[in-house]
């Protein structure tokens, strides 16, 4: 299957000495749901501010849609969307606002802005307080418009980090049917996730990082097949696995 | 340059929005001015009253309202890097200057509106202003030139800072030594050696003489020369914006 997004041994060394990725390697197929997993300090959101263009790489390369991320940076933004951590938080603005003036940064116009959003507004549930101030809006609606800045550029490629910690479970559900109607687009989602289970739902592949190491990768029933023992009932979850690589991962090998 | 003015009208729609900050940096000039000219002038126009402190004090208060507004600029800034907005500027294909240049515009255009306030109550209480349209456009760009090279001073303190807490203990550093060891308030003739040596490197001493020659109808400052006034203050906004645009793109290793 072609690969849309190539890291190949990737390794970050932060200037206090730290080793926060020690040569990550992975292969994301294109238009595929790609689920990054790892307890907190494993290096998910460092490998994701690489690729997303806001943390300088130590060694290795990153490809985006074939192109080279040290030599065409401004081109690789164009390709993808971002959804960070953080929540939207210009309380002074409303939705819409906060879409326009995003928009704007990619070159769209006002009313192109309305007429692309308008739909994922709908699917987001968002359509009626588009134009109310962000400072009314609960967490999870914040979280629902942040996924819509990220992805109303059409990029080839999304970033989502953590997008639906913190939520509740409708919001959670609005959000995973948002990210797979978009998928049926072709467009390619990369995910991290502290819900296992809902990697485990939603997810076509997945990568287990640990320490700044991949210790696994694969596709989720393939990996549920292969570590089923890991279960006395002999049916593992990708969270049995999860925790079965903590609990023996050294520096990214398994003892 | 669009981008830049995107984010400009953003900025500036939110600062309207916000009526505390709004009506709160219309209030605090002219508070400025109604204590260092109604409050101080019976200290300084000598037992004659011949001395008009308030025309002579006026550019100072410009001179310190530019410090503040400056200082507001870094706060909004370490504000905007703290909850995200920063990062997705990083990753939209834009120019690295472009959001730094919109923060300045936003600072500068807040200035002008504080400057005519001012103006306003300065001429109510009795300034005697030497106004002509050619004085007026240079004092405009010596204003200007201020701003960008102090504003770029409190963006360099506010990408570095790791919180706002940080930034404004190193920026309030700066803030009241920039008016006692300058011009502003007093002519450096009366300030010992050691005083007047930092009032020579002080690029606010350079504007407030130009702006006293371009406006006022009593003698200032008279060694300095409008053309040498108008070359520091460019060094001293270069000199600004260089060290601002480096700060930002380490922002990018700075965790």
């Amino acid at each position: 299957m072609e690969s849309i997004l190539s890291i190949k041994e990737v390794k970050k060394v932060y200037k206090d000495g730290t080793c926060a990725l020690k040569g990550i390697s992975l292969e994301v197929p294109k238009g595929c749901i790609y689920g990054l997993l790892g307890p907190n300090g494993a290096g998910k959101t460092t490998l994701i501010s690489i690729m997303t263009t806001l943390l300088s790489k130590t060694e290795g390369k990153v490809y985006v849609d074939g192109i080279d991320l040290d030599n065409a940076p401004d081109t690789i933004r164009k390709l993808i969307g971002v959804t960070f951590q953080e929540s939207i938080n210009e309380r002074d603005l409303t939705g819409m606002e906060i879409l326009i003036s995003h928009g704007a940064l990619y070159g769209m116009r006002a009313g192109e802005v309305a007429k692309r959003t308008e739909d994922m507004l709908n699917m987001m549930g968002l359509s009626d307080v588009a134009n109310k101030y962000v400072n009314t809006y609960s967490g999870g609606m914040r979280r629902r418009l942040e996924i819509i800045k990220g992805m109303m550029t059409e990029p080839t490629v999304l970033f989502l980090d953590e997008p639906t910690l913190g939520l509740d479970p409708q919001s959670r559900h609005q959000i995973w049917n948002f990210l797979k109607e978009i998928k049926k687009k072709g467009t390619t989602i990369f995910v991290t996730s502290h819900y296992i289970d809902e990697i485990e739902r939603n997810a076509d592949h997945v990568a287990f990082i640990d320490r700044g190491k991949v210790i696994e990768q694969g596709v989720p029933s393939t990996l549920t097949d292969k570590y089923s023992k890991l279960n006395s009932e002999g049916k593992s979850t990708l969270e049995d696995i999860f925790l079965y690589f903590i609990e023996h991962s050294k520096g990214g090998t398994i003892e | 340059m669009r981008i830049i003015v995107s984010i400009w009208k953003k900025n500036m729609k939110k600062y309207f929005r916000n009526k505390m900050e709004s009506v709160g940096s219309l209030i605090q000039p002219m508070m400025w001015l109604l204590l260092f000219s109604v409050g101080m002038s019976s200290f300084m126009t000598g037992p004659d009253g011949a001395f008009d402190y308030l025309t002579f004090v006026l550019p100072g208060m410009i001179g310190f309202t530019i410090v503040s507004a400056s200082i507001n600029g870094g706060t909004s800034w370490i504000d905007e890097r703290m909850s995200g907005i920063v990062k997705t500027y990083q990753a939209a294909p834009i120019s690295r200057f472009a959001p730094l240049a919109a923060n300045v515009m936003t600072v500068l255009s807040k200035v002008l509106i504080q400057c005519l306030v001012i103006l306003a109550v300065g001429l109510l209480l009795g300034a005697s202003l030497n106004v002509n349209l050619i004085s007026i456009l240079i004092a405009f760009l010596l204003v200007i030139l201020f701003g960008i090279g102090f504003s770029g001073i409190a963006l360099y303190f506010a990408s570095k800072a790791p919180n706002g807490g940080a930034y404004h203990m190193v920026i309030f550093m700066f803030q009241m030594p920039m008016l006692f060891f300058s011009n502003a308030l007093y002519t450096t003739a009366q300030l010992p050696l050691i005083f007047k040596v930092i009032a020579t490197l002080n690029p606010m001493t350079y504007l407030i003489s130009g702006l006293r020659r371009l406006t006022a109808t009593i003698p200032s400052h008279g060694v300095m020369d409008l053309i040498v006034q108008l070359a520091i203050l460019s060094v001293f906004a270069l000199f600004g914006m260089m060290i601002a645009t480096n700060a930002y793109k380490g922002i990018i290793d700075h965790d």
